[in-house]
């Protein structure tokens, strides 16, 4: 009898560590990595971070994206090695795709798992904030470092409710990137200006090669709503009034749709096309204009046109404006590091930032990869100041407005949602008014 | 060991719960937990951006079949579903005969067509997005030098063209897994059956019509319940080359639930729609099952 009752209870706990092993899988993930030596960082996917870095110091886990990518793959690995030479800690990359990050992020801090430091956008920023994930940037490097470092503007792009969350790392706008090879090929020295000018643009690139897309502005993914946007300004209209109502549903954005329409009709602008999309076909010369960020020059080269030849092939320029006089739009656009409220590693984690907005570092990222640097110390380089691509996307810049689903906690969705009606009315299922209208009707009901 | 317990006084129930314990813990940890708990955050607020959430009772289900855009969901999901299964079924069906015949190289033919099979879903999606790409396709390149059309077509970016190019890349990759199963079924078809039908004069077509079939009933409702209950799931393929659209055309419940979880943050929305979809997916194995079960 008492060995069937240890067999049954023997069964009955084996059961129980199974179902028991499932549930507390994040507990043990984190200790299991707490626990582990780490390694010297090799940038792809994950590995284990430790406690106490083989040197003595300790080990950080920054996470973000622009480590994965092949256009910044190596410039990251020297930044951590120079953070490591410099501080004696270590550090340990944890990347994945743009599009993957804010899910990765909110899904690695709820299972407990070690996150120190992340680079974020401007959007991945607000969803990580709105989380309560981020620990206030004034407390952790003082708001006179803060002030002293940086300019107010770019400190408010990561300023939210006057607690710092965001430590500015790379900003700009995002603005039009152009061929001058193709424009000189269509008989356009100088960029237009105004709408009337660009469509005639279009046009007559259209006439010299129809293989060319003019503009590939776009039409699919999260992308179609974030150049929307800027359009939707351009003629006057905005996705929500001041008050917070939402006041897309209006003639200005039918008339900004009715726009998009026609430019498809004529061939100027094609259906299928992404940022991604965008770039490729721009770096193989069949892309005329499209809308980036100041890393679209470093884009290029990694899509392959030569480094010596970019500047041929790639220059900035202001969106065109419907009159004359009217402010070119565009949107801000910017990586920041933010520091995680469930780090134990805070200060070595605002090293790391402070290492990679040094000016040797930060120089060397705009060099390679075109980003501008932020500090004030490093605008003032003279290989900063002196670069005309940088000037026209800092000039574009000096009027660029954050998204204005920026601060939303439900952004995806409402861009998902104007990118869905835009699409229908691309594709003449809806007129641009029925499409402006349930725009309207849908951003009302996400609210 | 089944003695020997039996020798320390178990008796035979308690022997077989014993036994099925380990498997059943199994099942309730990976299975029936998860199931449960996605049930139970349907009739949640609960949100990816904040630990707290509160039971909303249905709202969620209230909202979601209140929300348009469900039911054209739903549509494309049965369209992917019927156009996934039966093209694979019918071309795998077909190739299948031909494999049948045992000519010289059949073999080969057969291992060859497995490749399809054995290559992750997301490269094989990314693959066919570029023969559909509109811009440098290979597919608009053969028919524009060929002068078949004048211009290049946006495949992918039309909602009349975006389902079947999935549905096409799709079957794409599960025509073998039917060929297998029916190049498999084809084997036990009884051949003095086949032959007696010919002696009677019934053609190609009668043979398979009415020896053929009848023989192979079974394990054709059998992959078709698999692949249709595989297709309700499916994801990789409609997400890698259109993440949904455009225009929603390609929007299944895969999708859905993966956009309203992991885009728009919503996970009680999406345990929601899951849940949906988990009971239209019962549905499914239920009705084809019992067929099954019938035929025996």
């Amino acid at each position: 009898m008492k060995k069937r009752l240890v067999a049954v209870t023997m069964a009955a706990a084996m059961s129980a560590a199974l179902l028991a092993g499932c549930g507390s899988s994040g507990t043990q993930t984190q200790e299991n990595g707490a626990a582990e030596t780490s390694a010297q960082a090799s940038g792809n996917g994950e590995e284990a971070a430790g406690e106490t870095a083989a040197s003595g110091g300790e080990n950080i886990v920054w996470a973000g994206w622009s480590g994965e990518e092949e256009a910044s793959r190596d410039i990251f690995q020297r930044m951590m090695q120079t953070y490591r030479d410099e501080t004696g800690n270590d550090v340990t990359w944890v990347g994945w795709t743009w599009a993957d990050t804010a899910q990765q992020l909110l899904i690695r801090s709820q299972g407990g798992e070690q996150l120190d430091i992340a680079q974020v956008d401007i959007g991945i920023f607000n969803t990580v904030q709105q989380a309560g994930l981020l620990a206030d940037l004034n407390e952790v490097l003082g708001e006179d470092y803060m002030k002293e470092t940086f300019q107010q503007s770019t400190l408010d792009v990561g300023n939210v409710d006057g607690k710092q969350y965001g430590f500015p790392w790379s900003m700009a706008s995002i603005s039009m990137v152009y061929n001058p090879e193709i424009l000189a090929e269509a008989g356009w020295e100088e960029v237009p200006t105004t709408l009337e000018e660009f469509e005639q643009c279009l046009a007559d690139i259209k006439a010299m090669d129809p293989e060319i897309i003019p503009y590939a502005v776009s039409t699919k993914d999260d992308t179609c709503a974030g150049d929307f946007m800027p359009w939707l300004w351009t003629f006057g209209g905005s996705l929500y009034g001041e008050d917070g109502s939402v006041t897309v549903d209006s003639p200005e954005a039918v008339e900004c749709v009715k726009w998009y329409q026609d430019m498809l009709g004529k061939g100027y602008i094609a259906m299928d096309v992404g940022r991604g999309d965008a770039r490729q076909l721009f770096a193989q010369g069949k892309v005329a204009f499209y809308d980036d960020a100041v890393l679209a020059k470093g884009q290029a080269v990694s899509n392959g046109v030569a480094p010596e030849d970019v500047v041929n092939v790639c220059q900035a320029m202001l969106r065109p404006v419907k009159n004359e006089g009217d402010t070119p739009q565009s949107t801000m656009w910017g990586h920041m590091l933010v520091i995680f409220n469930s780090s134990e590693h805070k200060e070595a984690a605002a090293e790391l930032a402070k290492t990679l907005v040094s000016d040797d570092v930060a120089l060397e990222y705009f060099e390679e990869n075109g980003m501008p640097p932020v500090t004030n110390s490093a605008a003032e380089l003279d290989e900063v100041k002196n670069d005309p691509y940088l000037s026209t996307f800092s000039a574009s810049t000096a009027t660029a407005r954050l998204e204005e689903t920026a601060r939303m906690t439900n952004a995806s969705e409402i861009k998902s949602i104007i990118t869905e009606e835009l699409q229908y009315a691309l594709l003449g299922q809806k007129t641009a008014e029925e499409a402006v209208a349930e725009m309207g009707s849908r951003m009302n009901s996400a609210q | 060991m089944n003695s020997n317990l039996r020798k320390k006084g178990l008796t035979d129930a308690q022997v077989g719960v014993l036994l099925i314990l380990p498997g059943l813990a199994v099942f309730c940890a990976i299975i029936l937990y998860p199931f449960v708990n996605a049930i139970l955050m349907s009739f949640t607020d609960r949100s990816l951006l904040m630990p707290n959430y509160k039971v909303v009772g249905l709202e969620n289900y209230i909202k979601v079949f209140s929300d348009p855009y469900f039911g054209k969901t739903l549509i494309t999901t049965i369209l992917f579903v019927i156009g996934s299964t039966l093209l694979p079924f019918t071309l795998g069906f077909i190739w299948a005969i031909i494999l049948n015949q045992g000519f010289k190289g059949s073999e080969l033919l057969r291992g060859i067509t497995l490749v399809n099979w054995i290559i992750p879903g997301t490269a094989i999606g990314f693959l066919w997005s570029w023969i559909f790409n509109g811009q440098y396709g290979i597919l608009n390149a053969i028919l524009t030098r060929t002068g078949l059309l004048e211009t290049g077509v946006a495949w992918l970016g039309q909602t009349n063209t975006a389902l079947i190019c999935v549905i096409i890349a799709r079957s794409w990759q599960m025509l073998p897994w039917y060929m297998a199963f029916l190049l498999g079924g084809l084997g036990g078809v009884p051949l003095d059956q086949v032959e007696a039908a010919r002696v009677d004069g019934a053609n190609n077509l009668q043979v398979f019509r009415y020896v053929v079939l009848p023989s192979m009933k079974t394990i054709i409702l059998l992959i078709l319940v698999l692949g249709t209950i595989g297709n309700l799931q499916h994801f990789d393929l409609p997400w890698t080359m259109t993440q949904g659209g455009p225009a929603r055309a390609t929007t299944t419940l895969s999708i859905d639930v993966y956009t309203t979880a992991f885009d728009n943050w919503n996970i009680g929305k999406a345990a929601t729609i899951g849940t949906i979809w988990a009971v239209l997916l019962g549905l499914f194995s239920f009705v084809y099952l019992k067929q099954v079960k019938d035929s025996d």
